[in-house]
């Protein structure tokens, strides 16, 4: 006999549920496809610069304490203040295979990074939609996707900063002290993810209790 | 009439079938005084039913004019 419990948990058929989540991923997967497409047809019938990528010159933004601006790079500013650089950006106007690498090393995994998150978060969202919001999928998946968070985001800030001090020691003919800047840049870039990954997974543990609470509600007359 | 079976997690016999056939009611007469699915009763029956609120059993000793201890009671495991 089929269940009728009363309390029968919605087995996702409020669409508005996994609003507006899944209106913002399904906006920004459209848009990578149509920049793909943009890009791709570039790349087959012209000439395409992106990222390092490319005929043209290969630079990147790279995180530099300590910069002291010569020049009126701040134009007006009031007596008593002073400008100080944090990044700068720094090009090989010729550059060779690995700098091209390197330039691209410093933004190719943070971008597969998030579109592999973005496809995650749709593959949870459509398990919600089936399964409910409180089933051991969702926990499942919520847990993969905090651990996934956590552990991608180290590895892309890890090559993104290493490739940007690589990068500058192959401009910069002088001393750079790479391997300082490249942990307070590693730093700022992982205090949000770090920060989001433990509430997916705080959020998996709620969930995987609300499973719980809600196989025992399922059973009650 | 024998009360139903309990569910695995617990030792409580119902005695709705007893109280039903006392009554000369059927389970269909039930669901539509008490305002409860005739699956939903027919779970709670069968004792595969994990709770039942206060307000389910008030409507059924209303329905079947009895207490709570005559709707269930409790089997003592060996």
């Amino acid at each position: 006999m089929q269940l009728d419990i009363d309390t029968t948990p919605n087995r996702g058929t409020d669409r508005k549920l996994t609003q507006p989540l899944g209106g913002a991923v399904r906006f920004i997967l459209i848009a990578a496809a149509v920049l793909l497409g943009i890009v791709l047809i570039f790349a087959v019938f012209g000439t395409i610069q992106l990222g390092g990528l490319g005929s043209g010159p290969a630079c990147t933004g790279v995180r530099l304490t300590g910069i002291t601006i010569a020049g009126p790079a701040v134009a007006h500013l009031q007596p008593g203040t002073t400008a100080t650089g944090g990044t700068v950006a720094l090009c090989a106007s010729r550059p060779t295979a690995g700098q091209r690498a390197l330039v691209g090393l410093t933004w190719i995994p943070a971008v597969a990074m998030y579109l592999a998150v973005v496809l995650l978060v749709a593959q949870l969202l459509q398990v919600v939609h089936t399964a409910g919001p409180f089933a051991m999928a969702v926990a499942r998946r919520l847990r993969f996707l905090g651990w996934f968070v956590l552990a991608g985001s180290v590895i892309v800030a890890a090559s993104q900063s290493v490739a940007q001090s690589a990068f500058a020691s192959t401009v910069d003919a002088g001393p750079v002290p790479a391997v300082s800047h490249a942990v307070s840049a590693g730093l700022a870039v992982l205090l949000v993810p770090l920060l989001i990954a433990c509430g997916l997974l705080t959020l998996a543990r709620v969930i995987r209790a609300g499973v719980q609470m809600s196989d025992d509600l399922a059973g009650t007359v | 009439m024998a009360a139903a079976e309990p569910g695995p997690d617990h030792a409580i016999d119902i005695h709705l079938d007893e109280l039903l056939a006392a009554r000369g009611m059927t389970l269909t007469q039930l669901s539509e005084q008490v305002g409860v699915t005739i699956v939903n009763l027919s779970i709670l029956k069968n004792g595969r039913a994990k709770a039942i609120r206060f307000s389910t059993l008030t409507r059924l000793c209303e329905a079947l004019d009895c207490q709570p201890g005559d709707l269930m009671s409790w089997r003592k495991q060996d």
